[in-house]
């Protein structure tokens, strides 16, 4: 159980900027999760954390030490590997035994002690019975529950899990993204989570960091992460939002913006601590749970191209002005493809960057 | 700037294993690699190597000598028509350029071709003549030479006994001196051309060839367009491989009596070093030999770099592409190609026939006795070579296993690093590095040090220059081991808590242990059968009975006594069965795919 601080770091592969002056901490017995799209610098961050990566600049912290030049084997902290990494020549039992038989002399253990351990958690995990089975004996869903094990059993400061659950099918990831929620929560172990999934991350953290080209764009809880984005990049990747450019006509007493969009005049809010000042381009950001059919004092309309059912809804996707926007729908309507439609959207629920942040996500879009 | 960041980050990863991992090999390869090689240059350098080229010795301008000899005879009171394949000479260094080029043409030829055939062409029996082509590679030092020579004696070999006598015709053939040399060389080599080539073509993605075809290519076009090109890396490197093996061979020479090549030059000086002195004139030969050796190896590095192996060594991911033999193809294969393979084959078979053989002096082999077999313990020199052989080999292969290990988990592990490719470098020359210019490089190097040769003999020397020179078999296959381990199964044991020491031990050694274990086996084979620094070095204090001279030596030196070729050939018996042994085991109890040489 240990707090995590990263101050300032930044690791470099030759001209590639993996993690860019990342600085954050992490509390004990947290769950804290890094969201970002492929080659973001999530795993070098984690890795960094875990000593396989030294940094060219900045400190890691592990508690009040400065782990920074530390080795691995001296940090304490157990990761997951996203392929798993067992040793496909040892056990199930002596995978797991694995840290504790290296940590015998100097927790003293005995082979008693260490056995019952091991088994203590391999019953946690569910996977009791197993022991003797060989790595390659086991199914996708039974191997992550080993390497799981594998890093539970030492007790470690810090549990470290890179896209642990990427290799398993989408129910049994359902299943053990609740387990290690529970399991984590059970044991208060400060855990740092990483993942593209940000269904998986909004479910499972306690705090996220949404991670970009190596930077760390936004830190906090899933709930305002999703509702508060700070920015633009984080707007758009949270919640398959849509992106309207648009350009900002005056800005209402209220707090809420006018903006026209191709040339239609909607009424918007504004991004929190940006500046938006009239006449200036910017881009107004919707999820699409929040673009309705129907008519109210806020309605923007569009052809619908396409609909797609998807089960519990219907996304439609519908050309304004030329720009995508996606909304979900009661999957019971029925809409004839390029026909038009009236959407109607809660001012508060568009939000408006300056158009400044769009190259960043724009490149990503490529 | 920017390099110094590189190396103080780079410093930060080390730890004392990695550290000793990375420093033990360069350490010792600078020592018992680069220095006596440098030490070769500089004692040539010094001796004003002019004189060599001015000596009619190893330059002459005046060809001497002819290549065919023909001539009408009476022999054994019948008029008979002599022709004999004999070389013509310019001087001991011309000679080995042209015999190493002549050689490996056509061992190129005939191993492309043995090849092409084996690789593309289906017929029952394929696999019987796939490893009858690899029968010359089994190494029969100087013993095979001497068949090929007692094959084509003109008074007493086979072939003019089966013109003359069997089909009596009034022509008997001969291949002496230098074309003898070349004769036994293309025999013994072009399976290294063979196997890499082989290795090249099953490796060609079959659409590729399909494509060709497709459009319209065949036969021999397609050949020509799609197959040899995209073989031509294993067939350069296999040529290159030839080519250097040919220059530095030095049983052949010796066997055929030959003097007038660079190899037999700087073995008959050291036969005057016993007194402590080597002639400089051997290190202007040696220096010659090497930078030869040197240009032939850096046209090919590419492909027998460490790096390189672990790809090729992938081979067979396709399904190969087999084509059925028609009539005319089959009469081909049976008549024509399978009697060719056996005719190479016939060296290894002419030991076992000398081994076993009461005696083999005219053109039959007559009696059968075990007691040449019995020799290799009842007679004591010959035993005390075969241990001399096993302490060195043994002590060596601890040693390579060592500086193996060490520098292919480097080497692959901090790969990203600068100055890895030097390391790969300097673990994978000495397989193109002559054996000659490392004994008079250790010769010079060592001569006024502790380990001298001359006062403290071979044994100490001999293992460290057997460990160099058959390092890179053991690199290259735990190198290729590694590359197929993950590295997080290492990080995953590091960051539980294990130091690197720990993790080599339980992670990384059990998991290459069978690489490790097949590399092994292939350097101690080629330390037993060392013959170049083993019949220079290994020599410098004569045999007698309690002599330190390696077993290769014992063999050079019964060679040319009466009877004694029976018992070389008993021992060439037993390293064909220890050779066989062990090439069984890597393929069918260590399950490894291993290029048994070359690429
Ligand atoms: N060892 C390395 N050498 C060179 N570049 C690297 C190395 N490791 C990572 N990178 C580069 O650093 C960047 C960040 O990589 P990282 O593996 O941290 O991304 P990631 O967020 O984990 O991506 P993913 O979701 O695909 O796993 C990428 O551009 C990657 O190509
Ligand atoms: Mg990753």
């Amino acid at each position: 159980m240990a707090r995590v601080k990263l101050e300032r770091v930044t690791k470099r592969f030759g001209t590639v900027v993996a993690v860019d002056n990342v600085t954050l901490g992490i509390e004990d017995g947290e769950l804290f999760t890094f969201l970002g799209p492929s080659g973001c610098g999530k795993t070098t961050t984690l890795r960094v954390i875990a000593g396989f990566e030294i940094p060219d600049n900045g400190r890691v912290y592990i508690d009040n030490d400065d782990v920074t030049f530390k080795k691995p084997y001296e940090r304490d902290c157990a990761m997951v590997f996203q392929n798993y990494a067992l040793w496909p020549h040892m056990t199930v039992f002596d995978n797991v035994a694995y840290g504790l038989k290296v940590r015998r002399k100097r927790l003293k253990l005995t082979d008693e002690e260490i056995r019952k351990r091991v088994l203590e958690v391999l019953e946690l995990v569910g996977l009791r019975g197993l022991e003797n089975r060989y790595p390659l004996q086991l199914s996708g869903g039974q191997q992550q529950r080993v390497a799981l094990a594998r890093a539970l059993v030492v007790q470690p400061k810090v549990l470290l899990l890179d896209e642990p659950l990427s290799n398993l099918d989408a129910k049994l990831r359902l299943r053990m993204r609740e387990e290690i929620k529970k399991l984590q929560k059970q044991l208060g172990i400060t855990t740092i989570y990483v993942t593209h999934d940000q269904e998986e991350a909004m479910s499972i953290s306690d705090r996220i960091a949404i991670m970009n080209r190596g930077k760390v764009l936004q830190v906090g809880k899933p709930i305002d992460v999703y509702n508060k984005p700070t920015n633009l990049f984080v707007a758009t990747f949270i919640g398959r939002s849509s992106a309207l450019r648009c350009k900002i006509i005056e800005k209402e007493p209220s707090g809420y913006l006018k903006v026209v969009i191709g040339n239609q005049v909607i009424r918007a809010s504004p991004a929190p601590s940006k500046t938006l000042s009239p006449g200036s381009s910017a881009v107004a950001i919707m999820k699409p749970e929040d673009v309705k059919l129907g008519i109210n004092d806020n309605v923007i309309r569009g052809i619908a191209r396409m609909s797609l059912f998807l089960g519990p809804h219907k996304q439609l996707i519908i050309y304004v002005a030329d720009q995508r926007l996606t909304a979900y729908i009661d999957p019971e309507i029925e809409i004839e493809p390029n026909s038009e439609v009236i959407l109607r959207i809660r001012p508060d629920e568009i939000l408006v960057f300056p158009e400044e942040e769009w190259e960043e996500v724009k490149l990503e879009e490529i | 700037m920017r390099s110094m960041k590189i190396n103080t980050s780079f410093l930060k990863y080390l730890d004392p294993v990695l550290a000793f991992q990375l420093i033990f090999p360069i350490a010792m390869l600078m020592v018992f690699l680069i220095a006596p090689l440098l030490s070769v240059l500089m004692v040539s350098v010094e001796y004003n190597p002019v004189n060599v080229f001015t000596d009619k010795t190893f330059v002459s301008p005046k060809p001497r000598g002819q290549l065919l000899f023909i001539r009408e005879i009476s022999f054994r009171g019948e008029d008979i028509l002599l022709l004999k394949l004999q070389g013509i000479s310019l001087g001991a260094i011309l000679n080995s350029i042209i015999n190493a080029s002549v050689v490996t043409l056509c061992a190129t030829i005939i191993g492309v071709f043995v090849a092409f055939i084996l690789a593309r062409y289906n017929f029952p029996g394929r696999s019987a003549l796939r490893i009858i082509a690899t029968i010359p590679l089994l190494l029969t030092p100087f013993i095979n030479a001497f068949v090929i020579k007692k094959m084509f004696d003109w008074r007493d070999g086979l072939i003019s006994w089966f013109l003359n006598d069997v089909l009596h015709l009034p022509i008997r053939i001969g291949v002496e001196s230098l074309a003898g040399v070349a004769l036994a060389q293309i025999i013994t080599f072009f399976p290294i051309v063979y196997l890499n080539t082989h290795a090249a073509m099953v490796n060609i993605d079959p659409s590729l060839e399909e494509q060709a075809e497709n459009l319209g290519a065949k036969g021999f076009k397609l050949f020509r367009t799609v197959t040899l090109p995209l073989s031509l890396p294993g067939i350069a490197a296999g040529a290159a491989l030839v080519f250097i093996f040919s220059l530095e061979d030095v049983a052949g020479p010796i066997v055929f009596n030959e003097p007038r090549l660079m190899s037999y030059q700087i073995f008959s000086m050291f036969l005057e070093a016993t007194t402590g002195q080597l002639s400089p004139a051997a290190a202007t030969l040696a220096l010659v030999m090497l930078i030869i050796a040197l240009i032939a190896f850096m046209s090919i590095k590419k492909y027998v770099s460490l790096k390189q192996y672990a790809m090729l060594s992938r081979g067979g991911r396709w399904k190969p592409r087999l084509k059925k033999l028609g009539k005319k193809g089959l009469l081909f294969i049976y008549l024509v190609f399978l009697p060719m393979l056996l005719f190479f084959a016939f060296p290894q078979i002419g030991v076992f026939i000398y081994a076993f053989a009461e005696q083999w002096r005219g053109a039959l082999p007559e009696g059968f006795t075990f007691s040449h077999m019995a020799s290799i313990v009842n007679d004591p020199i010959v035993f005390r070579g075969l241990i001399n052989s096993l302490q060195y080999s043994g002590l060596a292969l601890a040693l390579i296993i060592l500086l193996g290990v060490s520098a292919s988990y480097v080497a692959s592990r901090l790969s990203h690093l600068p100055g890895m490719d030097i390391l790969d470098m300097l673990v994978t020359m000495p397989i193109a590095l002559p054996g000659l210019v490392i004994a008079v490089g250790y010769f010079f190097f060592f001569k006024d040090t502790p380990l001298s040769p001359i006062a403290l003999g071979p044994a100490i020397l001999l293992p460290l220059a057997y460990s160099v020179r058959r390092l890179p078999f053991t690199a290259r296959a735990v190198f290729a081991g590694l590359q197929q381990l993950h590295m997080a199964l290492e990080e995953a044991a590091m960051n539980l808590g294990a130091s690197r020491l720990r993790v080599l031990k339980d992670v990384v050694l059990p998991l290459i242990g069978l690489n490790i274990l097949s590399g092994a086996l292939i350097s101690f084979v080629y330390c037993m059968s060392e013959v170049s620094v083993s019949i220079t070095l290994g020599g410098l204090k004569g045999i007698g009975e309690q002599h330190q001279a390696p077993l290769t030596f014992v063999m050079k030196d019964y060679i040319t006594r009466v009877g004694g070729p029976h018992i070389v050939a008993a021992l060439g018996v037993l390293l064909i069965s220890v050779q066989i042994a062990i090439i069984v085991t890597i393929n069918y109890v260590l399950k490894q795919r291993y290029a048994y040489i070359g690429v």
